[in-house]
């Protein structure tokens, strides 16, 4: 469970907080989405959440545990971060790669075990690439590469999941599958999965709850039915939103002026 | 060396062939000189009085300071060889600049400027002399650089009246020791030139140059009788003789390892210095010398001040 | 990969034996083998001395001194996530030679290691406190920056003394710049060895965190490291190893940005391997070019000359044969 109760965030000298006074609450096992447009202040909220930027206001609950003061094996034994497509410096293969999830479990000055590589193994094959095991991470596709970040946090085995925009850098049919398997992952392991996305339609095929956030505020968070409409996304992004329904779906498209 | 020589009394005109090989003439007496290089021969010629301009290097030579304690009140640092601080340098108007061939951009950068250099870079005891003499012509002091030559030559003399009759074969093997314990000076420069003299066989005779890095395996298997250590090297005879990589050389076995004391190449001082290696080479054939006395009366004759007080700033 | 590991492993030593057959003084292989017998025994003889106490320190310094460099090399590239940087980037070389100038014309007393070690030790720490932004972080790029910063202020210093000495005394001050093992005795070996092995130990102990760290600061917060206190104890065994080789050997560039590369390419880019690898092919490395200084001429070269002559070359073929594992894309 994730329970954000008053957050801000003001950076140095700013006029202005990029989040104010935040709250909301993801129950255990639930898909929630952060649905905003740039400059939201979704990315900083998602930081302050991941414990990843210091002096944020507020308080932060993982599991009813509160945030401030665990050191960083303890909030990533709670926690695992799969981050924005990045190219790392070396080339490791993604087995090397889902291992350095298993980093909180691991002695100070201990390797990774054989059972921690079965761990990172078994995680790979969770999301269908297990395959790819001995190919270096650089040379697979971004979906693919995407799909092996998630097996690191997998292998990381922390109840709560955060995935930071991970459909920006895929096409179509990748950025479906990934969620896809992030929904099945979640549901069969009983995960809370918090994400940031761009696309409301995304968000309501694929999560149980979705937040609004503009200009640092909360301005609706509930089941999708409810929070995703016309009315609220016009206000969210500042353009006219038109509707059309098929085969039970709802897809969102802007409007043209 | 000089080429010729015209004019009258007051103003002759003196062509010099110099290292560069390039001849650069000048009219003599020169009264406003400027010493990158060789400023040691200042005390021989005495010149104080037309050199206008010298290495910063030279207002802490211990023998300028033991001659003439206050001579940097008239005369003025212009930089160094390798540091020519031009605007200094033009401000005294020098009609001759004496340095040395190891920055020819500087000498290059002067004379483009109108500047009469001459560059110098004494290898050996003779070239010494040559350009002992130039200074003498330049500051019109000839007798009195003859008469210092005189000095050096009955000391060189001396060592060869008592060596020359050595066989080759009882020839002690000598080496040279610079900045590290593995740089030897080789065939080129005045030091070879005061070995032959002695009569010592310089082990890097072999190395075609002034100074050459050799492993320290080569110099055991050189196994020189005798070192000699530069005097400004950070390391003394105790840390040779106390290194057990040495252990099988003949000079460790000997204890025959010495400091020479901080001295110019490019100056009478070699001399006295000479007579004190060869001194420590062969010690049978100069017992009947007093070396600290004869280096005293050579300081004394030469500098007019006892070997004492050239020390005594030294250190 | 289990040969190729063990060929890696082996070849330090492999070269060491070569290495101890050549030299100047002219001892044939047989003569080695019963100096070394006689060494052992007890028994000395001008050769025992050539072999036991010129030959071998020298090859055990120049092996330590590789090993130092070439781990110092991928700890930095790993933990400043750069595959362009080695133990001088952060100012440890600079200031390391202003610590052993400022020691030789000032306060001979003072050990020369302990001199480099503080001088790189300065350097780094100043780099690192400019480099620190207000919320306590440190930027990848703003430490390689501050790195060249402390480096330039440094040189600069260096060249202030050097300007105020005398060129013909200025040898005594700069020669170990020129990095050598003219001087390597067994004193030696084992002054640079502590602090070699001071260094290179903790890396190898938190070598695997090396991995994670490479990924980036958030990341690796993400997966529960604490980056900064790592980066800390890495630069600093880093900067251990490479100072305690510069005080023996002088600047000896190449090793450190060259091996953990080729390693990388033969072995690839994990840490558990790449560091234990690193340290054999540095030492390897290092003994062979030094083996190449003092026996390719009558002089003694310095290796500094020989490692960027061989390596330049061999970097560019290794480069273009297998340029994409090199630069991880």
């Amino acid at each position: 469970m994730i329970r954000v109760e008053g957050l801000s965030f003001r950076h140095h000298h700013a006029p202005r907080a990029v989040v104010e006074d935040v709250s909301f609450t993801v129950d255990n096992g639930r898909i929630a989405v952060l649905l905003g447009p740039n400059g939201s202040g979704k990315t900083t909220l998602f930081k302050c959440i991941a414990g990843l930027w210091k002096s944020c206001g507020g308080t932060v609950r993982l599991d009813g545990r509160e945030t401030d003061g665990l050191s960083f094996r303890e909030r990533a034994l709670l926690l695992a971060l799969v981050p924005q497509d990045h190219t790392p410096p070396f080339p490791y293969t993604a087995l090397e790669t889902v291992l350095m999830g298993r980093a909180p479990h691991v002695g100070l000055y201990a390797s990774p075990s054989a059972r921690d590589v079965d761990k990172a193994r078994a995680a790979l094959e969770t999301v269908g690439v297990g395959h790819l095991a001995d190919r270096p991470y650089t040379r697979v596709s971004g979906g693919e590469r995407q799909l092996i970040l998630i097996a690191r946090a997998l292998a990381q085995e922390s109840p709560i999941l955060l995935l930071d925009e991970p459909t920006s850098h895929l096409d179509f049919r990748n950025q479906h599958a990934v969620l896809s398997w992030v929904r099945r992952v979640a549901g069969d392991k009983g995960l809370t999965v918090l994400m940031t996305l761009h696309d409301p339609n995304l968000a309501a095929h694929f999560a149980h709850q979705v937040v609004l956030l503009k200009e640092g505020c909360v301005i609706a968070d509930g089941i999708p039915e409810q929070v995703l409409n016309e009315g609220s996304l016009e206000q969210l992004y500042g353009v006219g939103i038109g509707t059309v329904a098929d085969a039970g779906r709802r897809l969102f498209y802007p409007r043209s002026a | 060396m000089p080429l010729l020589s015209v004019g009258d009394l007051r103003a002759a005109a003196l062509t010099w062939r110099d290292k560069t090989g390039t001849d650069v003439t000048v009219r003599v007496p020169v009264k406003r000189a400027v010493l990158y290089e060789t400023y040691e021969l200042l005390p021989v010629t005495g010149a104080w009085d037309r050199v206008a301009g010298i290495s910063r290097f030279a207002l802490e030579n211990d023998l300028l300071r033991a001659v003439k304690p206050d001579f940097a009140r008239a005369i003025h640092s212009t930089g160094s060889a390798m540091d020519v601080n031009a605007e200094a340098l033009f401000r005294l108007r020098p009609d001759v600049i004496i340095t040395w061939t190891s920055n020819p951009q500087a000498v290059r950068f002067l004379r483009a400027r109108g500047l009469t250099v001459i560059a110098v870079y004494p290898e050996s005891v003779r070239e010494l002399y040559d350009v002992m003499r130039l200074q003498g012509r330049l500051f019109g002091r000839e007798q009195r650089v003859e008469s210092v030559i005189g000095e050096m030559e009955r000391i060189f003399c001396m060592i060869h009246s008592r060596t020359a009759s050595l066989p080759p074969s009882a020839r002690k093997k000598v080496l040279w020791l610079s900045s590290k314990q593995t740089t030897v000076a080789g065939r080129v420069g005045v030091n070879n030139d005061l070995f032959g003299i002695i009569k010592l066989e310089n082990c890097a005779g072999s190395v075609n140059g002034r100074t050459a890095d050799v492993p320290l395996e080569r110099i055991a298997a050189w196994n020189p009788d005798l070192v000699f250590i530069w005097g400004n090297a950070r390391y003394g005879p105790a840390d040779i003789l106390a290194n057990p990589q040495w252990r099988h050389v003949n000079a460790v076995k000997n204890r025959a390892v010495y400091k020479a004391p901080k001295w110019s190449t490019w100056s009478p001082r070699i001399a006295p210095i000479a007579l004190w290696i060869a001194s420590k080479a062969y010690p049978e054939r100069f017992r009947d010398v007093n070396v600290d006395s004869a280096i005293d009366d050579f300081y004394r004759k030469v500098y007019g001040i006892p070997y004492g007080k050239v020390t005594r700033i030294a250190n | 990969m289990r040969t190729k590991t063990v060929l890696i492993i082996a070849a330090p030593f492999l070269a060491a034996l070569l290495s101890l057959f050549l030299g100047a003084y002219g001892i044939s292989p047989l003569q080695v083998l019963s100096a070394l017998r006689d060494g052992l025994a007890g028994v000395d003889s001008p050769e025992t001395a050539i072999i036991l106490d010129i030959r071998l320190p020298r090859i055990v310094l120049a092996g330590l001194a590789g090993l130092a460099l070439a781990t110092s090399g991928a700890t930095l590239q790993a933990v400043l996530r750069n595959p362009l940087v080695d133990p001088f980037i952060l100012g440890i070389s600079s200031g390391a030679a202003f610590g052993c100038d400022l020691t030789i014309g000032f306060a001979p007393f003072i050990p020369l290691q302990a001199a480099a070690f503080l001088g790189g030790g300065l350097a780094v720490l100043v780099a690192c406190l400019i480099a620190r932004t207000g919320d306590g972080g440190m930027s990848r790029l703003s430490l390689v920056l501050s790195g060249v910063i402390v480096s330039a202020f440094f040189s600069a210093m260096v060249s202030l003394i050097k300007f105020f000495v005398e060129p013909m005394k200025l040898q005594s001050i700069v020669f170990w710049l020129m990095g050598s093992f003219s001087l390597a005795e067994w004193s030696q070996a084992r002054s640079a060895g502590i602090g070699i092995l001071l260094g290179c130990v903790p890396v190898l102990l938190l070598r695997w965190r090396l991995n994670v760290i490479s990924m980036g600061d958030e990341e690796a917060r993400a997966m529960g490291i604490n980056v900064s206190r790592k980066r800390v104890v890495f630069i600093a065994a880093a900067t251990l190893a490479a100072t305690s080789a510069v005080a023996v050997s002088g600047i000896i560039g190449w090793v450190g940005l060259m091996v953990p590369h080729l390693v990388r390419m033969l072995a690839g880019p994990d840490h558990r391997r790449l560091i234990p690898l690193t340290m054999a092919g540095g030492a390897t490395f290092m003994i062979l070019a030094d083996t190449v200084a003092r026996n390719l001429t009558d002089f003694d070269i310095p290796v500094g000359i020989i490692t960027a002559v061989a390596g330049a070359p061999f970097f560019v073929y290794l480069m273009k044969r297998n340029g994409k594992e090199c630069w991880g894309r």
